[in-house]
């Protein structure tokens, strides 16, 4: 099954090319995903029609609920057979009705494919969570689908209706969906319908899920959004009516309706909506002059009237329901492509301005009045069928039943009223114009004559229907009052079918009622509603961004600060209160685990506060670093030689690129202007971030009662043949967050150089100078780099010949320390730095044309392989028979040489060395080269 | 499994130092806090991790040995700050050549949302307000 929405997946991303090379041709391709799956499930029709189901279960989060589990059954049969027959011809169609001028054409058709895909997973997904996946799927993709045609406003405003409406009433939706899995303990939908769970909670989410079902089936009040999504192209408003979107309600309403018709105010909401809509919608469908807006108010109360069968939840009803939700498929498609098609040829799709089309075009016309037939339930079409058992589901029931009898009968009449009105506007006339006679491609006028005839079978064979729903409707209570079927003989439904034609007919042949339907009173809707909420939420969010939002950095993080102060200060006053109190086990911490600790503190938060009261920023990132070389002190006396290592190295390199970025800093340091309260305030809030820290971190680990893993580490790193067990962990045990991590460092890097190599900088007029700049202007032409200059200024002799001695030493030392990770302090974050110091230091020392001399292939290069080698090594272990990133350690005697331990982690540790050698360099070549070259400062220069 | 109380001092030190600085205007002086706030980090998930102890070389005298969990992660923590602190670099030096000076700019879009709710309410207070 899940192959089957794989191939709509990759359909949709292929088409577009498709389209591209072979414009709507193409659309015949897309044909095969929905056929295809038609065929399938064709296929398996027997099984399930004899009671059986296919399931399948592709991952299973277990606990957390949400599994991608399928299941097809009766129902999900006959809603896969309607989404994909009916796609399929549509795609056909398609080949026929766009041109390939149009330019979001290739989107479309992706879309289109996407959107047929997620209703097929939508209707047999086995998982409430998954369900509620694919049926928001299906908004995004009809979402886009109606928003995309030029980009018109009115577009926009009916897409983002139609998003919002459907999604935001999808939101309680999710959450009934949420309260019914906790309540039953699983999110499986066979499981919750085999043994529904009980309870209160159980009645407030059916009745949240009813609310999501009727707005994505566009009941009243909130049914506009559907007739504003008339905007979309004709085959895509056909396919959302017919059998995909909208449809996704009733379906919802019928899956759980065996299961869950008696909670809640599930059956009440839907039924009272349902009758409303079918009410609400008919006669808003009789006064339209556009064909599609008739039609999409049709829908509203074709849908009510589904919801309405299927939420009765009797026998006869639910085979009632099937009927209909099959036969308004099959004639709601072929009216929207005849519609298209009319247009096309027409040139609009007014009533009032259509006049002799049914001459011009008899095949057309032969095909909407089948389709037409089968709307109004003249026998012996499908609709007939279907409306018939409805009226006689609903007449055997009680005196409440008697009352929804008499709405569906009341609708019918007006659904007879305005189809006459579609088939006599549309068709109606003498011939006024003299178009010429222009024949309709047979491929075009086959899919919807396809559809319609669908539509006659499906009535003369209504056994066959019946075979199709009987096993769904067996599901529910009751009796079946003799099935599905064309002759029911002489009875009271008989007459009532007959007497609902009659007056229908009647209503929109007649002329005074007629003229009542295009002037008469509108019945309320929710425009006006949702213009007052949609602006209302615009107005509130506008105050309450104007009064909170004020866009500045210093005055959002103070808030931030104070917001972690209140919340995690509280509870931790609380706890360490109760530490004192001796009501927890605390340990009383020691005042410092060696003497030195004491002064290397001091060192470190003077050179902090240092960094702060200095003016001179050179003295500032001094400051900075005697603080960092304290706290790699700290880190030596705690026990932790490898992180050391790595802050001294760090801490260098951070100085040397801090000093070579200075260079561009405007001379003008911001002078503070903070008023003193301000300042106070700030002062404060740091202090008090200080003292929590401090007090968490006392409290947090005197109170702690777990204990350490470093036993089971020792262990597994004396198995793995190593010594250094952090570096282990870092190569080994825990390798994949190390290749995180240094992805990490891969995209700061990609980071670092999009920024400082970005053209068009574009400098404001009137920037103020950099200290370069103002010492060129100052000097001449004479200041003008030279390309053998140092970026600190130009070449000394002593420090050139010093780095010529050191640097092939330290790239010895870095070889030295990376092999010797494995069993003593180093590894390759550190010797990955250490090599970019040595290359650091010939760029300080020779200026830029020695880094590059030296510099051993393109830093990005280094950047991208070492990623790579990190990656592959762990997928080796995949191919080794052992997991991802999974190590071990090659023990292989060598003639001569003897017996060498090769562990495959010194690869991996291998490929974090060239990285972070990468990264260096590529510092090195941005922030110091680039920046002292300038293009800028180029383009002055050649104006001067 | 305890600190010593001199370690907790200063990263919360640390802690304190940094906040005061990345709260303020300058670009420069926010890269500086940045750095001191992740030196004040790496200290607490250094010390959070447990008692100081031998280093985690094999083999271990009967002392024991810090935790080596915690130094591997903070010796990662430690190489991604340093290239963050460069891209904080790169974000600050692309400011200056944008902007012109060394100073956070307020967003505009805020600002603008601002200015504009300040606008309505002069009109609700103002006698036609209701013309709104």
């Amino acid at each position: 099954m899940v192959l089957l929405l794989a191939l709509h997946a990759g359909l949709a991303l292929v088409l577009p090319l498709l389209i591209r090379r072979w414009g709507p041709n193409a659309f015949l391709v897309a044909a095969t995903a929905p056929a295809i799956t038609c065929i399938w499930a064709l296929t398996h029709l027997p099984h399930i029609l004899s009671g059986g189901y296919l399931a399948a279960t592709y991952a299973d989060t277990g606990e957390l609920g949400i599994g991608v589990t399928f299941r097809i059954d009766a129902l999900a049969l006959l809603m896969v057979l309607l989404v994909t027959g009916v796609g399929s011809v549509i795609f056909v169609y398609c080949r026929w009705y766009f041109s390939a001028r149009q330019p979001a054409l290739p989107r479309v058709a992706g879309i289109l494919v996407a959107f047929a895909g997620a209703m097929v997973g939508l209707v047999i997904a086995d998982n409430l969570l998954l369900l509620y996946i694919f049926w928001e799927l299906t908004t995004v993709c009809s979402f886009l689908l109606i928003g995309q045609a030029d980009g018109r406003s009115e577009d926009r405003t009916s897409a983002a209706r139609a998003l919002l409406v459907t999604t935001g009433l999808g939101l309680p939706m999710l959450f009934g969906f949420v309260l019914l899995g906790e309540a039953g303990g699983t999110y499986r939908v066979s499981d919750l319908l085999a043994a529904p769970p009980d309870g209160a909670a159980v009645d407030v989410a059916v009745s949240l899920i009813a609310v999501g079902a009727l707005a994505k089936a566009a009941q009243i009040p909130v049914h506009s959004w559907l007739p504003m999504a008339m905007v979309a192209a004709t085959p895509v408003s056909a396919y959302l009516h017919a059998a995909a979107m909208v449809k996704a309600g009733p379906y919802l309403v019928a899956r759980l309706a065996p299961a869950f018709n008696d909670r809640g105010i599930w059956q009440p909401l839907l039924v009272s909506v349902g009758i409303a809509s079918m009410l609400v919608g008919a006669r808003l469908a009789w006064r339209m002059d556009d064909l599609k807006l008739l039609l999409a108010y049709g829908t509203v109360s074709q849908l009510g009237f589904l919801i309405v069968l299927f939420a009765s939840g009797t026998h006869a009803a639910g085979l009632a329901g099937g009927a209909m939700l099959l036969a308004h498929g099959l004639f709601k498609a072929p009216l929207f492509l005849v519609t298209g098609m009319l247009e096309q040829s027409e040139g609009t799709r007014r009533i009032g301005e259509l006049a002799g089309a049914g001459r011009r075009r008899p095949v057309l016309l032969v095909i909407a009045a089948a389709a037409t037939a089968s709307m109004v339930g003249l026998p012996p079409f499908l609709g007939y069928v279907g409306k018939e058992s409805a009226l006689s589901a609903l007449s055997h029931g009680g005196p409440l039943d008697l009352v929804v009898l008499a709405g569906v009968a009341i609708a019918s009449m007006l659904t007879v009223a305005y189809s006459l009105r579609f088939l006599l506007g549309a068709f109606g006339g003498p011939v006024t114009s003299d178009r010429p006679e222009e024949p309709v491609p047979w491929g075009f006028a086959l899919a919807p004559a396809l559809l319609a005839t669908a539509g006659l079978a499906g009535g003369l064979g209504a056994h066959a229907v019946d075979a199709l729903v009987a096993p769904y409707a067996r599901t529910l209570p009751g009796p079946s009052h003799g099935g599905l079927a064309l002759w029911h003989g002489l009875s009271p439904t008989l007459a009532l079918s007959a007497l609902v034609l009659t007056c229908g007919a009647g209503l929109q042949l007649w002329r005074r009622t007629a003229r009542f339907a295009e002037s008469g009173p509108v019945l309320p809707d929710a425009d006006t509603s949702y213009a007052r909420i949609t602006g209302a939420v615009r107005r509130v969010a506008a105050f309450v961004t104007g009064r909170t939002q004020v866009g500045s950095l210093p005055i959002y993080l103070r808030v931030i600060l104070a917001t972690v102060l209140a919340l995690a200060g509280v509870p931790l006053l609380v706890s360490s209160f109760r530490a004192v109190a001796g009501e927890e086990r605390f340990t009383a911490p020691p005042l410092a685990d060696h003497p030195i600790q004491v002064v290397l503190g001091v060192v470190v938060l003077a050179a902090g506060a240092g960094a702060i009261a200095v003016r001179g920023r050179l003295s500032a990132i001094i400051s900075l670093s005697v603080a960092g070389y304290g706290v790699g002190g700290l880190f030596i006396v705690h026990g932790a030689p490898d992180l050391a290592l790595v802050t001294f190295l760090v801490d260098t390199l951070t100085l040397i690129m801090l000093a070579l970025v200075l260079r561009r800093a405007p001379v003008n340091p911001t002078a503070s202007r903070r008023s003193p309260a301000v300042k106070a305030v700030t002062g404060g809030i740091s202090v008090a971030v200080g003292i929590l820290v401090t007090t968490l971190l006392l409290v947090g680990t005197g109170l702690r009662t777990g204990r350490s893993p470093t036993a089971e580490y020792l262990a597994a790193a004396k198995e793995a043949g190593g010594t250094n067990v952090v570096n282990l962990i870092l190569d080994d045990f825990r390798a994949l967050d190390t290749l995180g991590e240094i992805s990490v460092l891969f995209v700061a890097t990609i980071g670092v150089v999009s920024l400082v190599l970005a053209n068009g900088s574009g400098r404001a007029p009137g920037a103020v100078r950099t200290p370069a700049e103002a010492a060129e202007t100052t000097a001449g032409s004479e200041g003008a780099p030279e390309p053998t200059d140092t970026p600190f200024g130009p070449r000394t002799l002593f420090l050139a010949v010093t780095e010529g001695v050191l640097t092939p030493a330290v790239l010895v030392f870095s070889g030295y320390l990376l092999f010797a990770g494995h069993h003593d302090a180093g590894g390759g974050f550190a010797a990955g730095l250490v090599a970019g110091i040595a290359f650091a230091l010939r760029y300080v020392a020779g200026g830029a044309r020695e880094l590059v001399s030296a510099a051993p292939t393109g830093a990005s290069r280094l950047l991208g392989a070492g990623l790579l080698l990190a990656t592959l090594t762990g997928i080796g272990g995949l191919f080794a028979g052992a997991n991802l990133l999974q190590h071990r350690l090659l023990r292989v005697d060598v003639p001569l040489i003897g017996h060498i331990e090769f562990p495959t982690s010194l690869l991996f540790g291998i490929g974090v060395y060239i990285l972070v050698l990468g990264l260096v360099l590529t510092l090195l070549k941005t922030l110091g080269v680039r920046l002292g070259s300038d293009p800028s400062d180029a383009n002055e220069a050649e104006a001067r | 499994m305890t600190v010593s109380v001199v370690l907790a001092v200063v990263a919360g030190g640390l802690y304190a130092l940094g906040c005061y600085l990345i709260t303020q205007r300058s670009l420069l002086r926010i890269v500086f806090g940045f750095i001191l706030l992740s030196h004040g980090a790496n200290l607490a998930l250094l010390t959070a991790g447990g008692p100081s102890g031998e280093p985690p070389l094999l083999p271990v005298s009967a002392g024991g040995s810090a935790d080596p969990l915690p130094q591997a992660m903070t010796l990662t923590a430690i190489v991604i700050t340093f290239a963050m602190t460069m891209l904080l670099l790169a974000l600050a030096y692309r400011s200056w050549t944008v902007f012109g000076n060394d100073a956070v700019q307020d967003d505009p879009e805020d600002r603008r949302i601002h200015a504009e709710v300040e606008d309505h309410d002069d009109d609700q207070s103002g006698p036609d307000g209701d013309r709104r």
